[in-house]
């Protein structure tokens, strides 16, 4: 398992006295889409939250390509190759799409930023022609596209998505799994949390059962599927 | 004619005000709380500029480099008095304002003594147009404020420091998330606001031809005002609100009572606040 990008070990969190994970372990491969589901309440939200450094681990360690970066500040973690999408407010909303890409590649050289802001432009057209228009007025799954590019630009190894399909219409939530499977070509390594499950499933390589702050089980994603107890436990019927 | 004069009068103290409103409403955008020891700024940039004038530099030079010295004074007074007690919310950092500014008055009375000091001034003719007489330092003033508004423009809209700041004051938590170093652009933004304040400060003593230890304290009101006219936070709404104010405070203290000037800034303030309740610009706030 040496080609591991991510990988947690034991990690404990929580928020002052309230413990909420309970030695997670988990990682993502190389290139792999992993996605973490489970009930509410279950620890996802702390866990992403855990892995980027929003919240320290009382216990336990994260590494990022074999570096230890356990506790480290978010800012830390981006420049180490970790990027986060958050769930809600993921734009800066009186900016324009143009300058959050740029906030994006803030720690590049300028050629190498605009270069980049060229290729995520092509990977999201609509965000081409919506350069000059502030982020603020986007449709939520502009918005989501515009987060997605804007985490990219600093070529992460692996991306922390948090609920993708949160604050979507219903018939957008399809293309933006659409969307972060398509980052397969980029290479780029990705680990979900979703409330849709099962809709986030088919798009994903493997996933993690969370439950009570620990990983109840892991497999591949259409093993998962095929699960009649996971598919009624936790995947709604 | 009176008319015509009384507008340059109130268009260069509202380019004063603007310029301080400027300063202020950077630091507010991207720390959320209201420094009350900013009108030091100016205080401390007009003596600056005072003592190196004194020691015989231009003033044009003096007035830089005071603004630049008053730059890090904003630094240090973040870094020294603000930032240990950023984590613990408004109140506290208010109170700390407020004595920071004490603190900064009582230093310069030690200094310079209680008494206003006359700003050296060299005597400029007037510019006559059309058999009216307007003063050159008015002209300087109002140029020197909107090169100082231009240059923000230019810092907010065109350089990587100018977004990062607007997208830490956007929204400081995704700014981290998105691996902007916030330590990094607080002093920036300190630096920008104390020195804009400074640059205010000097141009205030050029409007009242005299420094005094409380001339930036008794100001900060009408700077408020201009800053909450503006939409707060916002600063091309500062820009707007303290043009309006000086327009209003001048024509006021021209046709209904000199006395009460700044009486006509709160007026100006509560009417467009009554309109709307954000301010002119306050919209996304």
């Amino acid at each position: 398992m040496s080609d591991a990008v991510l990988r947690a070990g034991g990690v404990d969190a929580g928020y002052g006295a309230l413990q909420i994970l309970f030695g997670v372990d988990l990682e993502v491969r190389q290139g792999e889409h992993v996605l973490v589901f489970g009930p509410n309440g279950a620890g996802k939200s702390t866990l992403i939250k855990a892995l980027f450094g929003l919240v320290k681990p009382s216990a336990g360690h994260v590494t990022l390509a074999g570096r230890d970066v356990t506790g480290r500040a978010p800012e830390g973690m981006v420049a180490h190759g970790m990027a986060y999408v958050p769930q809600v407010s993921n734009v800066f909303g009186s900016m324009t799409v143009l300058e959050n890409l740029e906030i994006g590649g803030a720690r590049l050289s300028r050629s190498r930023r605009e270069a980049r802001i060229e290729e995520m432009v092509a990977l999201f057209p609509v965000l081409g022609d919506r350069r000059k228009q502030s982020a603020g007025t986007l449709s939520g799954g502009e918005r989501q596209m515009l987060a997605l590019a804007r985490a990219l630009i600093p070529e992460p190894s692996v991306l922390l998505l948090d609920e993708p399909s949160a604050g979507v219409a219903p018939k957008i939530v399809e293309e933006i799994f659409h969307l972060v499977s398509g980052l397969r070509r980029t290479g780029v390594s990705v680990l979900m949390i979703e409330q849709n499950a099962r809709q986030a499933l088919p798009h994903v390589d493997r996933g993690y059962v969370l439950e009570g702050g620990a990983v109840r089980m892991t497999d591949t994603a259409a093993s998962l599927l095929d699960n009649a107890e996971i598919s009624k436990l936790y995947l709604g019927g | 004619m009176i008319f015509v004069q009384t507008l340059v009068y109130g268009l260069a103290l509202g380019g004063v005000i603007a310029v301080s409103a400027v300063g202020l409403t950077l630091a507010y955008g991207v720390t959320r709380f209201i420094n009350f020891a900013f009108g030091e700024f100016l205080t401390l940039g007009a003596f600056f500029c005072l003592l190196l004038a004194q020691a015989g530099l231009g003033l044009a030079w003096a007035g830089l480099a005071a603004a630049v010295a008053v730059g890090a004074v904003g630094v240090l007074v973040e870094r020294a008095f603000y930032d240990p007690l950023m984590s613990r919310g408004l109140l506290p950092l208010l109170v700390t304002s407020v004595g920071v500014a004490f603190v900064v008055q009582n230093l310069i009375r030690i200094f310079a003594g209680s008494n206003p000091v006359r700003f050296p001034l060299p005597l400029m003719r007037p510019i006559e147009v059309g058999g009216l007489f307007i003063p050159r330092e008015q002209l300087i003033i109002l140029g020197v404020a909107l090169v100082t508004m231009l240059a923000v423009h230019l810092l907010l809209r065109f350089t990587m420091l100018g977004k990062k700041m607007r997208a830490v004051a956007d929204d400081p938590m995704l700014a981290r998330v998105a691996g902007i170093s916030s330590r990094r652009v607080l002093d920036a933004t300190w630096f920008v606001s104390a020195m804009i304040g400074a640059l205010g400060g000097i141009l205030l003593a050029i409007t009242q031809i005299t420094v005094a230890p409380q001339m930036g304290w008794h100001f900060l009101l009408v700077v408020f005002a201009a800053v909450l006219l503006g939409g707060i936070g916002s600063p091309y709404g500062a820009m707007i609100g303290g043009l309006l104010i000086g327009l209003a405070m001048e024509l006021g203290a021209t046709y209904v009572a000199a006395n009460y000037s700044y009486a006509f800034a709160f007026i100006m303030l509560i009417l467009v606040l009554i309109l709307r309740p954000r301010g002119l610009m306050g919209g996304s706030g």
